[in-house]
C-alpha cells in the first residue's frame, strides 16, 4: 500500500508536521516513529505520562498518538495535563483492547479517535491524516466563522453610521406629513431611493426623488452626495437648472462610470402658481386636478443625472401654470415594476387605473400604497418603490398661513440702514444674497415679505454681475443650448476682475412702515430695459424684470440702467 | 538495487512491526506467516536475509532453517531467529540448524536496523 500523501492542500498534509508518540513498549514506539518518519513526519517519542506532558510543554506538536496504560499513569491522565495547557492538538489513542471501557470517557476528555492493538500502520496513518484533515478544517472554519463575525459587526457599524447619515440627510418635517406624504420601500436593508422636500429663502418648495442604480448600500452611497448638494443650494437661493448643473457636474466628476441616479426635481413657485419640473429617466409625473382625475404628466425628456458630460447637459425646466387645486404624484420604476402575486407587473396603465377608482383624492395616497401592497402580496420587493403625493394647495396655504402667523406677531419699531460696497476679486467670492437674506432675518422682517425679497434681490444681483458687471449678454443665459457657455464664460470674466468692477447695494428696511427699499449700483455700461423681453416664459434664468415688477410696490430703473430701485412692502 | 529481506512470524503485528522498520531503511521487505509458507516462497525467489520465530503453526523456525540450509542457494544466507525463547539448549539447536544469529524480543527496531547493516554488507 501506498502510503504517501497526495494532499494538494500542504496545510492540510502531516508531511513535516510534528507527532508526539507517548507509548512504553519501546520496540513499538520507535517502529511507530520509523513509520512515521518515513512518511517525511517529524517524530519524538515519549515513554511516560509525565515525558510527555514535559515535551508537550517545552515543544510544538501538530498532533498526538497516545497509549492507554503508561507507566506512570493512565492515558486519562496526560489528558487532564494537557487540557491544563490550553493546547487544541488531535489526539489518537493506541490501546489495548481492556481499555476500550475507558473510551467513552476519554472521548470526553478530548481524544478524536482510537485504534486497539495490536495495530495496523496502514491504518493508524488513515486515520491520522483523517484526522488531521479534520482538525485543519475545524480551524479554518472558526477562523473563517470568526472572521465572518467581524465582518457582520463592522457591516453592522457602517450600516449604522449610514442610517445615521440617511437619516439626517432626509431631515424629518411632520408639520408637513399630511400635505406631502412619502413612502419609500426598500428592497435591501438600504433604500437606493430617496425623497427630500425643501423650503428655499424665497419661499419656494422643492421636492426631489431620486433613483440611484441597483439598490443597497452601493445606491445609497450614490444618492447620499446629491441630497447634501440639494440640500447646502437650496438654503442659498440657488436656482433650480444651477442646483441640476452642479449636480450632475459632481456626480459625473466622483462616481464611477457604471453609476447614475434617475431624478425628478420640482420646484413650486406659491407666489407665481407655477411648477417648474425636469425629469430625468423617471417615470412620468402625474399632475391630477381636485377630483382626482390626471390633467397632465411630464415625462422624463433628460437623461439621468451622472450619464451626461457637463457641457452637454440640459437643465431646461419645464413649466406648469396651477390653475388651483391640483394634486402632485412622482414615484420610482420599482412601483411600476414591481411582480404581483398574479405574476404580473404593477405597470403604468394600472397606476393610472388605480388613480381613476380612488373616490377621494385626499385619501389617494393611502389607497395607492394598499392597492400596491394587495398586488405583492407575499412577493418580495424586486426593487426600490418609491411614491410620493403632494397636495399643492394644502402646501401653498400652509407656507402662507406660515408666513402670516409671523405677520401677527406683535411690530417693534425698529430700522435698519445698511450700504455695501464690494468690488475686485471679492464680487466672485461674497455670497451677497446669503448676506442680504442673514439681514433680513436679523431685522425680523415677516416671512412671506423675506422670501419675496429673496426672490427679487437674487433677481437683481444676478442682473448686476452678471449683465452689468461681467457684461453676459442676457440671451446667452436664457437660452436652453447656450446655457453652458454662459456658465463658462462667467467663470472666465469672474476670474479676471479689477477693483473698478463694482457693486453697490443699499438696504433700508423700515419697521413701523412695513417697507423695504433697496437700491443695486453696478459699474456696468447699463442697458435699455425696454429691450428685454420680458414675456419669455421660456427663460432658464426664469423671471427676469416681469417678476420684479409684478413682486415689487415700485421699480426704478434710470438711465443708463446701471441702477435699480425698488420698494417692497410688507404684506399685510 | 535493494537487498531482499523475508520475514517469517505467526504474529501479524510482529511482521508489521518488523516489516515497518525494514522498509524504513529502504530495505525490500517479503513475509510469510509460518515455516511452510516461507520455504514455498524460497523456493520461488530468493531472499538476502531471512528473520524467522520459533514457534510457528505448520513448520518452526529450526526446521525452516534447516530445510533452507538443505537447498544451495540458501547454504550461506543469513538466518537469524528473533524469539521469546532465550534458553541456551534452543540457541544450540538453532546454531546446530545454521542459523546466523539470534535476536530476544521485545522486538527492538534499532537492534535489528544494526543487524541488518552488519549481515547484508
Amino acid at each position: 500500500m501506498n502510503y504517501r500523501e497526495d494532499d494538494t492542500d500542504s496545510e492540510i498534509s502531516l508531511k513535516s508536521r510534528h507527532v508526539l508518540v507517548i507509548e512504553d513498549d519501546i520496540g513499538f514506539n520507535q517502529t511507530v516513529c520509523l513509520f512515521l518518519e518515513d512518511l517525511e513526519v517529524n517524530t519524538t517519542g515519549a515513554y511516560t505520562v509525565a515525558e510527555g506532558l514535559e515535551k508537550i510543554s517545552n515543544s510544538h506538536f501538530d498532533f498526538i498518538l497516545l497509549d492507554g496504560s503508561l507507566p506512570d499513569g493512565r492515558g486519562a491522565d496526560f489528558l487532564i495535563g494537557l487540557s491544563k495547557l490550553d493546547l487544541v492538538i488531535p489526539v489518537m489513542m493506541i490501546t489495548a483492547e481492556e481499555d476500550q471501557e475507558q473510551m467513552a470517557a476519554y472521548f470526553g476528555m478530548g481524544v478524536d479517535d482510537y485504534l486497539l492493538k495490536p495495530v495496523n500502520f496502514g491504518l493508524i496513518w488513515l486515520k491520522m491524516r483523517r484526522l488531521y484533515r479534520a482538525h485543519i478544517i475545524s480551524i479554518r472554519e472558526r477562523a473563517k466563522h470568526k472572521k465572518l463575525q467581524e465582518l457582520l459587526n463592522e457591516k453592522h457599524l457602517e450600516e449604522g453610521l449610514g442610517r445615521h447619515v440617511y437619516k439626517h440627510l432626509a431631515g424629518e418635517k411632520k408639520e408637513l406629513d399630511h400635505i406631502i406624504k412619502s413612502s419609500m420601500q426598500s428592497s435591501g436593508s438600504f433604500n437606493g431611493d430617496f425623497f427630500l422636500s425643501l423650503q428655499g429663502p424665497s419661499g419656494n418648495t422643492f421636492l426631489m426623488l431620486l433613483d440611484a442604480t441597483g439598490h443597497g448600500l452601493a445606491a445609497a452611497i450614490s444618492v447620499l452626495p446629491q441630497v447634501a448638494i440639494m440640500r447646502a443650494m437650496v438654503e442659498k437661493g440657488f436656482s433650480l437648472p444651477n442646483i441640476l448643473f452642479e449636480l450632475n457636474k459632481k456626480f459625473n466628476r466622483d462616481m464611477p462610470l457604471d453609476r447614475f441616479v434617475a431624478a425628478v426635481l420640482v420646484e413650486i413657485d406659491h407666489t407665481l402658481g407655477e411648477l417648474y419640473v425636469w425629469n430625468g429617466s423617471m417615470p412620468d409625473v402625474l399632475i391630477l386636478d381636485n377630483a382626482g382625475k390626471i390633467i397632465r404628466t411630464v415625462c422624463s425628456s433628460h437623461m439621468a443625472i451622472g450619464i451626461m458630460e457637463p457641457e452637454e447637459f440640459n437643465a431646461s425646466l419645464e413649466t406648469i401654470h396651477l390653475s388651483g387645486g391640483e394634486h402632485l404624484v412622482l414615484h420610482s420604476d420599482g412601483l411600476v415594476e414591481q411582480i404581483g402575486v398574479n405574476k404580473q407587473v404593477f405597470d403604468t396603465e394600472r397606476l393610472a387605473q388605480t388613480i381613476e377608482r380612488c373616490d377621494e383624492v385626499g385619501s389617494l395616497f393611502d389607497f395607492l400604497l394598499s392597492e400596491f401592497e394587495s398586488h405583492r402580496g407575499a412577493v418580495g420587493l424586486g426593487d426600490d418603490v418609491s411614491l410620493c403625493y403632494i397636495n399643492l394647495d394644502l402646501l401653498t396655504s400652509h407656507i402662507q398661513n406660515q408666513a402670516q402667523i409671523k405677520c401677527l406677531e406683535p411690530k417693534k419699531q425698529g430700522h435698519i440702514d445698511l450700504t455695501v460696497t464690494i468690488n475686485g476679486d471679492l464680487l466672485a467670492k461674497a455670497d451677497i444674497l446669503e448676506l442680504l437674506n442673514s439681514v433680513m432675518n436679523q431685522s425680523q422682517v415677516a416671512v412671506e415679505t423675506r422670501q419675496t425679497g429673496f426672490t427679487l434681490f437674487a433677481e437683481l444681483v444676478s442682473n448686476a454681475l452678471d449683465h452689468g458687471v461681467l457684461g453676459i449678454d442676457s440671451e446667452i443665459k436664457n437660452n436652453h443650448e447656450r446655457f453652458i457657455e454662459y456658465l463658462e464664460l462667467r467663470e472666465q470674466r469672474l476670474q479676471n476682475l479689477s477693483n473698478s468692477d463694482e457693486i453697490k447695494l443699499h438696504f433700508n428696511y423700515n419697521q413701523s412702515k412695513g417697507q423695504i427699499e433697496f437700491e443695486i449700483l453696478d459699474s456696468g455700461a447699463g442697458y435699455d430695459p425696454s429691450s428685454i423681453n420680458t414675456n419669455d416664459e421660456t427663460s432658464l434664468a426664469g423671471r427676469g424684470l416681469a417678476l420684479i415688477k409684478q413682486l415689487a410696490h415700485s421699480v426704478e430703473c434710470p438711465s443708463p440702467g446701471n441702477k435699480t430701485s425698488i420698494i417692497l412692502n410688507e404684506k399685510k | 538495487m535493494s537487498k531482499h529481506i523475508l520475514i517469517v512470524d505467526d504474529s501479524a503485528s510482529i511482521r508489521q512491526m518488523v516489516e515497518v522498520t525494514l522498509k524504513s531503511a529502504k530495505y525490500e521487505v517479503t513475509s510469510a506467516p509460518d515455516g511452510q509458507a516461507a520455504l514455498d516462497l524460497c523456493k520461488s525467489k530468493s531472499f538476502d536475509f531471512v528473520i524467522t520465530d520459533q514457534n510457528m503453526p505448520r513448520m518452526d523456525g529450526i526446521t525452516l532453517i534447516k530445510s533452507l540450509r538443505a537447498m544451495p542457494s540458501y547454504r550461506s544466507t543469513p538466518i537469524i531467529v528473533l524469539t521469546t525463547e532465550a534458553g541456551g539448549a534452543m540457541k544450540a539447536q538453532g546454531q546446530a540448524a545454521g542459523a546466523t544469529g539470534w535476536m530476544v524480543k521485545p522486538f527492538d527496531p534499532t537492534k535489528l536496523l544494526q543487524v541488518a547493516a552488519k549481515v547484508l554488507g
